[in-house]
């Protein structure tokens, strides 16, 4: 242990990756030090970490006590807090890994890049070419394996994950789409709003079908929009690149668990769905019956996330269902009337760091002290001006449709799969 | 006119039931008789060759299975044999422990290992080894071990030994006047030895059993390939020739790529690589990124003899990679 201390110290640099390999036995964490502290190890890993850093430790899970093991190392990243961000498992044949991301999450989104993004990655970096590894074989890491989900189901019973079981419930209640219906809000100067056409009781699945039918985009489609936008490209419209980033960030919600800028975009007319002010959510996560605008004050460890809990960091159950458990939870939290407005959380939907500066936001929309976007788009003398991205979204709308209002043109798109589509298509 | 002449038989009931039993007596009788010549002959014939109860024949030379130091018999341990008529010889030995009886006689000899140390491990390797054999000249090795069954059990108690396992029983045959088979059963997998003329195939599963000890108990290096064709005759050689055994090298390669590239790959630019306790795959790995500019290496597998400087001599990276020797096991 005082060598590995003295290891720390003798690092000048912040470490950008760490390998911990395990030796033959499960009782020896590394090299043959059989009695090292876990935890210690991992406060010593995470003094020389940096801010982007990954650490992979090679778990054996074929006992008991080995299982036991990796829930230690789990648990050691868990208790530092913040610091990493989320802890995932993958297994190549019978060899099983962890792996712990830390807060910044640029290097998470990287993991979730797709087959092309990896394959480049290898021929930018690797110089001898890779016997085994490719773009198609990391996509296979993306998602631990079942046998994990079923050890992490056993050890912890009671994880809201695990009772749900595997993929949606059959037996919940679907409100088909078609049930909900555009009109004028309840809310003054906020647009649009989503009502109900049929009553339904509480529990029932709602935006099911368009949720899983929702545009992801992924961390590097909004870094590419991001480095057109930023860049000084002479001979790019950069007009069309800020609407795809007004549309992921207006639309949209951050998708924590994909890593840092990555957007889910509701795909129907559960995007107009406005916001429940003072506690007035009848529709989404159940979580979010604890998370008020009204209520919140700061950031604090016991933050819901998409990952329920802190402590759930580490969660391959939930690892194996992001978006299916992701569509899964937006439920209808109590019985829903006839002609009623339905209301979301939108402090479900941002991402944790930004969380305060949402809560001021809506407050102040809340309060009536601002109104949305659209709305101040609608009420706005220099449209073009100070809505950029909004307006060219809208114009380029508005040049296969005959509708004048905003809402009308917005409502078109989230209506017209194609329409939907091809803002997206601009952007490849 | 003739008269038409009428004759009456008279018969008792009692003669027509005695006729009638008489007859059905005779007619089983001739059943049987021909089943007992016909059928029965037939079976008698397949029993030469097919015996289904023969019981145990115990060698009086064959040694006692081997029994781990660490190790007991199972107390639900059952022994059962079927065999075809033994044309040549077949022999075995076993360990039993039923819940009523001890150790038979026979293992009466190794009772006290058995209640030494009650550890015995569950834990099953998977490890699949199949090899062909042959080139062996040392003629005192091969009069030792591959002309009768006793040499090929004796192999057969090495090579568990070795593997710090233990045997429950064993079976051996001889099917012709130079092959001999024997087959061992341990409480987690078996061993196979054949032997025809001078040559052997050994078969390995579920028993953790080291290549050198191998190597060293056939006298002859394991190599991964068969030897060239230019080899020649008078030199050993061993190699593996299952393809379960190079799937199992390659999934080790393929365990140890998926250690090692995922999170390479997913850094956004990896310069500094810590390694705790790596082997030398891993390195080799990481040092295929021509990102790293600092490798650090604690407590390196001591049973690795590569040469830090020669991986660290990548052309590939522009900053020469320094491996810092921290832990006094590390090779720099």
């Amino acid at each position: 242990m005082a060598w590995f201390a003295n290891t720390s110290q003798a690092v000048e640099d912040m470490v950008d990756v760490v390998f911990v390999e395990q030796g033959p036995s499960s009782t020896a964490p590394f090299g043959g030090v059989s009695d090292m502290d876990l935890v210690s190890v991992v406060d010593h890993i995470t003094d020389l970490i940096s801010e982007e850093g990954i650490v992979v430790i090679q778990t054996p899970t074929k006992t008991q006590e080995d299982r036991k093991e990796k829930y230690n190392w789990v648990e050691g990243f868990v208790a530092q807090g913040r610091e990493y961000e989320n802890i995932r498992e993958y297994t190549e044949g019978e060899a099983n890994f962890l792996i712990a991301f830390v807060e910044d999450k640029v290097s998470l989104g990287r993991w979730f890049g797709n087959e092309a993004e990896v394959n480049f990655a290898i021929r930018e970096r690797v110089v001898v070419p890779l016997d085994y590894m490719d773009g198609s074989t990391m996509q296979r890491y993306r998602y631990p394996s079942r046998r994990a989900e079923d050890d992490f189901c056993q050890d912890h019973p009671d994880d809201a994950t695990c009772k749900e079981g595997h993929g949606l419930d059959p037996q919940r209640y679907l409100i088909p789409i078609s049930s909900f219906e555009v009109k004028q809000s309840t809310i003054p100067n906020a647009g649009r709003g989503i009502f109900m056409k049929h009553a339904a009781e509480a529990g029932s699945y709602v935006f099911m079908d368009d949720c899983v039918d929702g545009m992801h985009l992924t961390d590097s489609t909004i870094r590419l929009v991001e480095n057109i936008v930023e860049g000084d490209y002479d001979d790019i419209n950069v007009d069309i690149w800020e609407t795809i980033m007004w549309y992921a960030d207006g639309y949209g919600y951050t998708a924590e668990d994909f890593g840092t800028r990555a957007y889910d975009v509701d795909a129907g007319i559960g995007t107009f769905v406005n916001h429940g002010c003072n506690g007035t959510t009848n529709v989404g996560k159940e979580s979010s019956l604890h998370l008020s605008e009204d209520s919140f004050t700061a950031i604090s460890e016991g933050l819901p996330s998409v990952h329920g809990t802190p402590s759930l960091k580490f969660n391959p159950a939930l690892d194996r269902t992001l978006r299916s458990h992701g569509c899964g939870e937006n439920i209808a939290l109590r019985d829903l009337h006839e002609g009623e407005e339905i209301f979301n959380n939108y402090m479900t939907f941002e991402a944790s760091d930004n969380l305060e500066e949402m809560a001021n936001s809506l407050r102040a929309e809340c309060s009536g002290r601002t109104v949305g976007q659209v709305s101040q788009y609608e009420m706005s003398a220099s449209k073009a001006e100070t809505f950029p991205g909004l307006h060219h979204l809208l114009s380029f709308l508005g040049e296969a449709n005959s509708s004048s209002s905003a809402d009308q043109l917005l409502l078109s798109m989230v209506n017209t799969t194609d329409q939907r589509s091809s803002i997206v298509q601009v952007a490849s | 006119m003739q008269s038409r002449k009428c004759y009456s038989v008279a018969m008792s009931l009692r003669f027509a039931v005695l006729a009638l039993a008489a007859g059905a007596g005779f007619s089983f009788f001739l059943g049987r008789m021909a089943r007992v010549y016909i059928l029965q002959q037939q079976q008698q014939k397949q029993e030469l060759q097919r015996s289904p109860s023969i019981s145990t024949h115990i060698h009086p030379s064959l040694p006692s299975p081997l029994l781990g130091a660490s190790h007991h018999v199972p107390t639900t341990t059952e022994y059962t044999s079927k065999q075809f008529h033994p044309m040549g010889r077949a022999s075995e030995s076993f360990l039993i422990r039923s819940h009523s009886s001890s150790l038979s006689s026979e293992q009466t000899s190794l009772s006290s290992q058995e209640t030494s140390t009650r550890n015995h491990s569950n834990t099953a390797s998977r490890q699949y080894l199949a090899a062909d054999i042959s080139g062996i000249h040392n003629r005192r090795w091969l009069e030792k071990y591959l002309d009768s069954e006793t040499g090929v059990a004796l192999l057969l108690n090495e090579l568990v030994a070795k593997s710090q396992d233990s045997f429950l029983s064993y079976h051996c045959q001889t099917v012709a006047k130079q092959r001999i088979s024997c087959t061992g059963i341990a409480p987690h997998g078996h061993v196979v030895l054949h032997v025809l003329s001078g040559r052997l195939s050994l078969d390995v599963f579920g028993i953790t059993l080291d290549t050198k000890a191998v190597s060293r108990i056939f006298s002859t290096p394991l190599v991964a390939k068969p030897p060239p064709a230019t080899a020649t005759a008078t030199k050993t050689s061993l190699s593996v020739a299952d393809s379960v055994a190079k799937r199992k090298h390659q999934a080790q390669t393929f365990a140890n790529g998926a250690f090692v590239h995922p999170a390479m790959l997913a850094h956004e630019f990896p310069r500094t690589v810590l390694v705790l306790g790596g082997s030398s795959a891993t390195v080799k790995n990481i040092l295929q990124y021509s990102t790293v500019e600092r490798l650090l290496l604690v407590d390196m597998d001591p049973t690795w003899s590569g040469d830090c400087h020669a991986l660290v001599a990548t052309p590939w990276n522009k900053v020469a990679v320094q491996v810092s020797t921290i832990a006094p096991t590390i090779h720099a």
